[in-house]
């Protein structure tokens, strides 16, 4: 059978005369000399057009037969690409750590952390909250009445322990507090106007308080130093998207040992819960003040779905379940602290 | 170097077989292995649609080969989350803590801006380094290509080029594309043979200056239309003006000025297609492999169309379509591009520049390539 060789010296075009026998392939020049390429070395590829046959041996060598050679020959010799069974081996182990790697991390990533996040020695996160602190601008509130209604509140809510955790007032009309790495908990004034009754801030800051003694800022910021960066420099765009569910997941799940840890608090304070429930339930109302009622529950589900939070209503109802309304409670706040601490940012400094 | 070439040689185009209708499957079977493994496919995916397209195009009878292999790309990708992303992130949080620390904000500066230009030059290096890759796996009648350098002085060119580009507020593009062009594919080897271009700036500054020029002016005229037809109309819209009397009519005259500002549009990039295609032609035409010289045949409309249809496609399919984006930008050139003049295939030896062992990982890091 006539045959073009490219030898991958040159890009000339050889013709060539071929014979295919079980020993392996006979090439005949135009000098009548001929060559056995044997079967072992022997490698059948594809192109698009027409078959051509590879070399292990000689990797830019190319022969391509006028008409594909017979089938039970062409059976013989592997197709180019084809792993040996060591390499075969060695894909299937790496794709199975792969595999491995994951599914372990999905199902014990949380352990992971929770066993590396006291690792982090403090004066790094303190450092670094303090930086994430500095970068929201804006002033501090530092009015020192309200500063002291403020370390009331906290030692109530943890006594004895009240000095491990600094709170931080920041001067914005947003209503949001936050917990942020090196035991630091951010309120905003917006957060202390929008409240109508001490117990409702010391609801709010009693989940922040869980939040920073679970480790929740220390447990996300080396997730997201970690497994999301990964899965964004191998996984692309699809391996983003995925971790980001996963990231959601596991956001909510730390809310909700949050929302659980805040009760206990307020129960062990003798505060009402109460205030939680009321300052939850009134953020869910103006959130979807907009919204048309028949929309409102599918939206409330698909916003739940995609938050980082427990939806409002849920956590409302949560609360309000293991509220034990007990006898004991009295407000959080005596009504002179209460007023010190709503104007604690009449004495701002630099953040 | 002048070549002689012969003036009878008319350009032999280069053929490209591939059909939608394959490449559909192919791009389909990708995306879902893709979405199974979280990602992690999209290495052999990419050299799956490469190794395909490749085999199509075909060059005096003989197809080009892809010889790229998934695992190459995936080892790179973890080369560069190593040496690049992992040290990124470790200065960021240093700075983050810098700031807590009360170091001015001068001295953050002193230290982020040479970051920022090392990532604008890393960038260059990525981009040198993807076509390095991409060459030294393309053969043609077991010849396979190359580049002779590691990419680091094009990264200081593309950086210098930048920065040229904001001092000249965006004037200097014809002169830092051309620049760039020909550094990068004079840098090229096919076997022994050198590529070279020397794509021209000036010529290209004109047409460049010129649908500025008119685009500006049509900016000028679709805003003094707006404004002498429906003025009086448009400022019922401000905040606190009464209610508009007829809301009906309001609203036809809001859709007459959508209506103005997408023609005055179509009208703007028409213009600038009209300089990108001429561009391209520039580039290709003032390319040679050896002895033969290259020729992108694509006027304004084909670029209009090409471009407009893409994003037809990808709006109509929400967004699916993009799956079949690799394909339509390849055939797009490869129909296009000829040759013009003899490659002397006797004198066409095997290159001795040795090929990257692992993929383009950096040009994946920042994103760059349409196949």
């Amino acid at each position: 059978m006539q045959a073009v060789l490219y030898d991958g010296k040159t890009a000339r075009a050889h013709a060539v005369e071929v014979e295919f026998s079980n020993a392996g392939l006979s090439i005949i020049n135009t000098a009548g000399v001929a060559t056995l390429v044997p079967l072992a070395v022997l490698r059948s590829g594809d192109k698009a057009a027409r078959l051509a046959l590879h070399r292990l041996d000689l990797p830019d060598w190319r022969l391509v037969p006028d008409a594909p050679p017979p089938a039970d020959w062409l059976r013989k010799i592997s197709r180019i690409g084809t792993l040996s069974r060591r390499d075969l081996g060695r894909y299937t182990g790496a794709a199975l750590a792969t595999i491995a790697v994951v599914v372990g991390l999905w199902l014990f990533g949380d352990t992971v952390l929770e066993a590396t996040a006291p690792l982090v020695p403090s004066r790094v996160l303190v450092s670094l909250g303090d930086g994430l602190v500095h970068d929201l601008g804006g002033r501090r509130c530092t009015a020192p009445a309200g500063t002291m209604a403020l370390a009331r509140l906290q030692q109530r809510l943890a006594p004895g322990r009240a000095d491990a955790i600094r709170i931080i007032v920041i001067e914005t009309a947003a209503v949001n507090a936050f917990a942020v790495p090196g035991s630091r908990v951010v309120i905003f004034s917006g957060l202390i106007d929008k409240a109508r009754t001490p117990d409702e801030v010391a609801g709010v800051l009693a989940h922040e308080m869980t939040h920073v003694a679970l480790r929740h800022p220390t447990k996300a910021l080396l997730r997201q130093m970690g497994v999301s960066l990964l899965a964004r420099a191998l996984g692309g765009d699809v391996g983003g998207a995925a971790d980001v569910a996963v990231l959601l997941n596991g956001s909510r799940r730390a809310e909700t040992a949050a929302d659980k840890g805040a009760v206990d608090l307020l129960g062990k304070a003798h505060v009402s819960v109460r205030g939680a429930h009321d300052f939850f339930l009134r953020m869910h109302d103006e959130d979807r003040r907009k919204v048309k009622d028949s929309t409102r529950q599918m939206l409330d589900r698909l916003g739940d779905f995609a938050a980082t939070h427990p939806g409002d209503s849920e956590r409302a109802a949560m609360v309000a379940a293991a509220a034990p309304q007990g006898s004991m409670a009295a407000p959080a706040l005596s009504p002179a602290d209460w007023q010190a601490l709503r104007s604690i940012c009449t004495v701002t400094a630099a953040n | 170097m002048d070549m002689m070439t012969n003036p009878a040689s008319a350009p032999e185009p280069i053929g490209f077989n591939g059909r939608m209708g394959n490449f559909i499957g192919l791009a389909i079977g990708n995306l879902l292995l893709t979405i199974v493994t979280f990602g992690i496919y999209r290495f052999w995916a990419k050299t799956k649609v490469r190794r395909h397209l490749w085999e199509r195009s075909i060059f005096m009878g003989e197809p080009l080969e892809y010889r790229g292999r998934g695992i190459e790309k995936f080892i790179g990708a973890l080369i560069v989350f190593a040496v690049l992303i992992v040290p990124l992130v470790i200065v960021q949080l240093i700075m983050v803590s810098m700031k807590s620390a009360g170091y001015s904000p001068v001295l953050g500066g002193l230290f982020i801006l040479p970051l920022y230009f090392g990532l604008i030059w890393l960038f260059g290096v990525g981009i040198y380094r993807s076509q390095r890759y991409m060459f030294s796996r393309t053969a043609w009648r077991g010849i396979r290509g190359g580049m002779c350098n590691g990419g680091w002085a094009y990264g200081g060119l593309h950086l210098k080029m930048l920065l040229l580009q904001v001092i000249t507020l965006g004037f200097a593009l014809p002169y830092a594309t051309t620049r760039l062009w020909n550094a990068r594919m004079s840098d090229a080897m096919f076997g022994s043979l050198p590529v070279t271009a020397d794509a021209k700036w000036r010529p290209l500054f004109r047409r460049f200056a010129l649908a500025w020029i008119a685009a500006l002016a049509i900016y000028v005229i679709v805003i003094g239309l707006v404004v002498a037809t429906f003025g009086g109309q448009l400022a019922a819209l401000k905040p606190g003006a009464p209610p508009p009397a007829d809301p009906g009519a309001m609203l036809i005259a809001i859709l007459k000025v959508y209506a103005i500002f997408i023609v005055g549009g179509i009208a703007i990039a028409v213009i600038m297609f009209s300089y990108y295609a001429a561009m391209l032609r520039e580039l290709y035409g003032r390319t040679r492999i050896g002895s033969m010289d290259l020729q992108l045949a694509v006027s304004t409309g084909a670029l209009l169309r090409f471009s407009f249809g893409n994003i037809a496609i990808i709006v109509f399919t929400l967004g699916l379509g993009i799956i079949v984006m690799p394909f339509r930008v390849f055939a797009f050139y490869a129909r296009r591009l000829s040759t013009i003049g003899t490659l002397d295939v006797e004198a066409l030896l095997q290159t001795d520049l040795a090929a990257p062992i692992q993929g383009d990982g950096l040009a994946d890091a920042f994103d760059v390539g349409a196949f």
